[in-house]
Formats: structure tokens, sequence, C-alpha cells
């Protein structure tokens, strides 16, 4: 009996204890200042050597007064979601990157204003439209360091057995080489629906700024009414590439399976940014010389995503954590940091003008390309609702299997739009 | 021996201040702020019942929600705990291999959601999955039928992930068959029960309150169904397969839109109380046969 209620005390003891140890502050040193940053840069992703690569640097260099702490978040839409619960119980971390996610305007309320903090020094490390993208009323919420310049992948092998010479001008070209792919019995297109339908969104919006009026939309921040001329006209030929160009598995598949197929040499197109230029010449998922098969080009009518980037957010909550978090922002968004970037992601940096010859050329390509481009657009990711976003994955399989018309299709993302 | 009160009270007092802090808190701001107006960006503004009103009224998404929640937990609680039944009752003749049948029908409970629902999706695969390869060979004709994702399949589809997988269901009414005192089966042979009238008279009044307990697991269980359908359809096509689990998550993860989720997991709540209240009237938990 005496050794129960011993037990129970101590149980009891334990629990009580837990629960204290559990509201505890952690003792840290005077000296050294902590910081939290979350991150989806871990595993599969292709930022996870140049963040480890630049981690490693920043500790070297300041190890001594700044702690990094680092949660790791495997996939972009699992950090999102994370980042909102945060927001939602006022506990962002000190910093974040959503990788393109807009985040700004629905959590500017408990971000830091970092317009004093932005130097003439520190601006030219990027160009006017990173910095427009990441500002506000004047105000600079994130810090970029890359650009979205984004056309579409085609396989010169499969293009040539079809009889193409070179990528499109036109739509209506377009689709007549997707006709003489079918005809010589290749899948012309890699789509997908799932997530935010990503390789299919970006075809539908470089058909909608194909025109100035459409060129204007797809920079338009957070529009509200889908219901224009050119969006029905380019949800209608998404339409179309669902029914007649694209795999059966299109429809609820995710970006892995559109780019899986691209790599198999079972389609011949896929949209996409120049990050996925290193998987080409990774031979644990392509074969041996598959980046030579690969050529670039930009949409028809000469449209090339060729914007700004959502880069760091900041939402320290006193001076010195700011100053901290600032000077690690600082580091990673640096010259150094943006051409190592470059060098092993393909990600085009936000400062212009910065090259290196250990890049592969399909990257300079694609940036050539940038600079060709008549109609420069932004990505849908940077400028919609994430409503919106989410609204696509779930209405595309609808509009794909035609129980729904375009004009719908339009009604659905504007009914979610003005939900915000 | 008599305990001293306060002694009670200091072992108790640490379990009502976890439940108190991680249940009770949270349900009252959740109740709290269902009637606020409460977004993204510093919105928060008491509406009093406007949540609600527009709930019911105007959004139409959040009634198929309902309606989708409803239908499973009626299809759960029918179908799913009466094939659950007639399984334990047939293993219940422990015929050869029937501990070897009992943990193979297990095996869908101690899989993850997210393994079953990357299993479910290849399955199902339009391209490449077993179930439209299986009716090409036997048709000798192409079959491209995208299960989870015409709108015609999804929702079936969707309930198959769940429906028919019964182990926990198989476990309970196996344990209580297997329980009922053998005497009792034995005087209802003597005077010549057969083995459908044992069953149905003698053994299923029996394990009334274990078929009670399966019809509340069964129910609250789609009451709070989410990671399937999340990593399935995502609710699709369209609102097919929203259940309000998810649509709630969707408005306060994507709309950013907390008082109206708050509103929806109140309902939720509230859902939940009845299922359970009714089940236990319905069942009657609180007597016992034996």
């Amino acid at each position: 009996m005496k050794t129960k209620k011993v037990m129970a005390t101590v149980l009891s003891a334990v629990t009580a204890l837990s629960m204290a140890g559990g509201m505890a502050t952690t003792v840290k040193a005077d000296d050294v200042t902590e910081i939290t940053f979350p991150t989806s840069w871990v595993g599969v992703s292709v930022n996870t050597e140049w963040f480890q690569d630049r981690l490693e640097a920043f500790n070297e260099e300041y190890g001594d007064s700044i702690k990094v702490n680092v949660e790791e978040i495997a996939g972009d839409q699992n950090y999102v979601d994370k980042l909102k619960v945060l927001y939602s119980s006022n506990s962002l971390p000190d910093t974040f990157s959503t990788g393109g996610y807009n985040l700004i305007d629905s959590m500017k309320d408990q971000l830091v204003d970092l317009t004093d903090y932005v130097d003439d020094d520190w601006k030219k490390l990027a160009t006017d439209a990173c910095w427009d993208v990441n500002s506000r009323d004047g105000k600079i919420y994130g810090i970029p360091y890359t650009r979205q310049v984004i056309g579409y992948f085609y396989n010169k092998d499969l293009f040539a057995q079809a009889g193409i010479e070179k990528p499109a001008k036109t739509w209506d070209e377009f689709f007549e080489q997707c006709d003489k792919l079918l005809d010589a019995g290749i899948t012309p297109l890699s789509m997908d629906t799932a997530d935010s339908g990503w390789v299919t969104s970006l075809m539908l919006g470089a058909m909608i700024g194909e025109s100035d009026e459409g060129e204007q939309f797809m920079n338009t921040m957070l529009p509200t009414d889908y219901n224009t001329k050119e969006f029905i006209d380019a949800a209608t030929r998404i339409q179309t590439m669902f029914q007649k160009y694209t795999t059966p598995d299109a429809v609820g598949g995710k970006y892995e399976n559109a780019a899986s197929n691209f790599f198999m040499g079972q389609t011949a197109i896929i949209a996409n940014g120049p990050w996925m230029i290193s998987d080409f010449y990774d031979t644990s998922m392509v074969e041996d010389g598959f980046a030579d098969k690969v050529g670039t080009a930009m949409y028809p009518g000469d449209v090339m995503y060729n914007s700004g980037k959502i880069g760091f957010n900041v939402a320290s909550k006193d001076e010195k954590t700011l100053d901290a978090t600032l000077t690690f922002v600082k580091f990673l968004t640096n010259e150094e940091s943006q051409l190592k970037m470059l060098e092993i992601t393909g990600d085009i940096p936000a400062m212009e003008g910065l090259t290196s010859d250990n890049v592969k050329p399909l990257v300079n390509e694609v940036i050539a390309n940038g600079d060709k481009a008549a109609h420069s657009i932004n990505d849908f990711q940077s400028l919609w609702y994430a409503n919106v976003v989410d609204e696509i994955s779930i209405q595309y399989p609808l509009l794909a299997q035609g129980e729904i018309t375009p004009e719908e299709f339009a009604q659905a993302l504007t009914d979610a739009a003005q939900k915000n | 021996m008599k305990v001293k009160k306060w002694k009670l009270a200091s072992f108790l007092l640490p379990c009502l201040l976890l439940f108190a802090l991680i249940y009770l808190a949270p349900m009252c701001m959740v109740f709290g702020s269902s009637f606020f107006e409460w977004k993204a960006g510093g919105v928060f503004k008491f509406i009093g019942l406007d949540n609600y009103i527009n709930a019911f009224r105007n959004d139409a998404r959040m009634l198929t929600a309902l309606k989708n929640t409803g239908i499973w937990v009626v299809l759960q609680s029918v179908v799913h705990v009466m094939l659950g039944t007639v399984i334990a009752f047939m293993l219940s003749k422990r015929k050869k291999g029937w501990k070897v049948l009992r943990t193979i029908y297990m095996i869908p409970n101690v899989v993850s959601a997210a393994a079953l629902a990357v299993i479910f999706l290849n399955v199902f695969n339009a391209q490449y999955g077993i179930i439209n390869s299986f009716v090409k060979t036997v048709t000798g004709k192409p079959f491209m039928k995208n299960w989870f994702f015409d709108q015609n399949s999804a929702f079936i589809t969707v309930t198959w992930s769940w429906l028919l997988y019964t182990g926990m269901i198989i476990i309970l009414v196996l344990a209580g068959v297997l329980s009922i005192p053998e005497d009792v089966v034995e005087a209802a042979k003597i005077d010549g029960a057969t083995d459908m009238q044992i069953n149905m008279k003698i053994r299923l009044p029996l394990i009334r309150t274990i078929i009670g307990t399966c019809e509340i697991l069964a129910a609250t269980s789609m009451l709070r169904e989410f990671e399937l359908i999340y990593l399935t359809t995502n609710g699709g096509p369209g609102d097919t397969t929203l259940n309000l689990p998810l649509y709630l998550y969707k408005t306060s993860m994507t709309d950013n839109n907390y008082g109206y989720a708050n509103m929806m997991g109140v309902i939720l709540i509230i859902a939940g109380v009845i299922v359970v209240s009714a089940i236990n009237r319905l069942f009657k938990m609180n007597e016992a046969d034996y």
C-alpha cells in the first residue's frame, strides 16, 4: 500500500513538473541571438544543397553571435500551411521564404516593414521588378533573391520524329504541332491538376498573357474577376489540351507525374522554370544524355514568365532579433548567395547581369528567352489569392471532363477570389 | 478507507489542468470566435449569428459538405459496422485459418492514412492502376476510368477507401462474441435453436453494447475524416467529395476565414454530441445484460 502511495505521488509530481517544464523558457547566452527559420528546403527540394552550403557559410562567419534555429518542413504546401497556423496564433518565425507563394497580403499586419532597413547598396542586389513584387503601398515586406523566368521545355527527338522543326510562334501553330505529335503516336503535353496544377496553370497563364489586356491581367495583383475574354479563351484551350493532347494520368496527377512523363520521353512538352534543368542531368531520374535532347522555348506570342519573386519575409518581434534576422537574410540574398543559387539550382538571380560560366547551357537559353520576350507576365501563385490557387486544382478535373464550361470555370475562380 | 478530499484534489489537479488547457479552453475559443468575423489581416468583429445564417442560407458548398458528411456517417454506421459484424460472426466459428484472416483484416487499420492514400491513388490510377488493368484484361478493350477524379465515380471511390476495411469492428465484435458464456449457447442448442437463431436471438442481443461502441467509433470517425480525402481528391472534383472537416480546413487555411471555420467546428462538435447521444439511447448503452 505504501509503495502504491509513493508511486502515485511520484507520478502526480512528474505530471505537474512536465507541465511546468513545458512553460519554462530556454535560457541562452546573452551574446548569442537566436533566430527561427522554418524551411522547406530539405530532402529532395532543389534548394536543399544551396541552403546547406549557405547555412554552413553563415555559421562560420556569424556563428559566434547568431544561432539560426532551422525547422525542417518537407513540401511547399505543408510549409505554407504551417506558416498560416503560426500566423493565426501571432507566432510567425523571425524569417521565412515561401518560394513564390504570396503570403504578404494576408500576413502583412504581422510582417516587419523593411523599407528603412534596405539601403541603396542592398537595393542594387535585385531589379526594380523584384522589389515591386515584394512591396505594398511603397513599403518593402520581402527581400528578393531570385527572379521568375519560365518558358517551356520540349523534347527535340520527339519533335523531329513528328517532323516539327522549331517551337510554335502562335497558339494555332502550337496546336497544329500537337496534332502532328499525335499523328506520330506521341502524347504532346505533360499536364497536372493536383496541388495548384502548376504545369497546366503555367500554360493557362501564358495563353492569357498573349494579348496586351491579358498581359495586364497576368500582372495584376490579386484579381477578383476571372470572367474576362482572355481568361475564358485560355480555359477553353486548356480544356482541349486535357481532352486531346495529354496523358490519362494528367487529371488528378501531381507535378511529379507530369515531370516523370517528360523525363521518360512519354510526352514532348512541359512548362516549367529553369530549376528543372538540373533534373535533366540527373541520371537517377533520366537516361544518360537526356539533357541534350531538351530544347527551351518561349510560349507562343513570345510570352515568358519574367518577373520578380516573393523573397524572405521578416516577422521578428524585437530589435535585437530583428538585427540578427536581417544579417541572416542579407547573407542569404547577397551577390555570392545568388550566384551560388544560379550555379546549384539554376534559379535566376534577382540581381541583373549576374551570370556564371558554371551553369548548364539550358539555363542561359532560358534567360535569353526571357530577355527577348514581347510579353512578360507574372506567375499565378505569386499573384492570385491562395484559395483561388486551391480552387483551380479541384475545378480542373471538371473542366477536363466537360462537366463545366470554361465560363463556369472562370466563375468558380471569381467566386473563390471574392471570398477574400 | 477514507481518502482526504485535498489529497484527491491534488491528484486530479494536473489532469484537470491539462484537460482545461488543451481541450476546454480551445473549445471555448472556437465557440466564442464563431460569432465573430475573424479573418487574416487583423479583421475581428462581433457579428452574432451571421456566420451560422450564411452557412445555411447562402453557402451551397457548406450544404454539400454537410450532406456528404451525413451520407458517410450513415454508410459507416450501417454498412461498415454490419459488414464487420458479419465477418466477426463468421470468424467466431474458429474454422481453420481464422486467426490469419483476422490479422489480414486489421492491416488497413495499421497502415498510415498517407500510405493508404498513395496506395489507393495507384490502385485507381487511370493509366496504370490495377483496377483498370483488370477490366482491360477481362474485356480485352482499353479502359481508362479516372476513378478518383471522374465526377460520377469520385464519391464511391473515396467511400471505398474506408467502407470495406472493418478490422477494428471485427476485433471488437469478435471479442464480444467469444466472451459470451458457452452455457447460454448450449442451452439454446438443447432447446433446438438453429445456428442462425442462436446468432440473431442470443449472441447479437448479448453484444448489443459492443455493437453500440462500434457504431460510435464508426460514426464519429466520419465526423473526423480528413487525411484520406485531402490526400486523394482534396474534396474534388468540384465539391463532389468535400466533407465538413476538409471544408473547415480549407476555410481556415486557404480562405484565412477563422471565424467561419470555427463556426463549422461548433457544428461538428454539436453533430458529434447528437450522434453519440442517439447511439447511446438506441443501443441502451447504460444497461448491462450479463
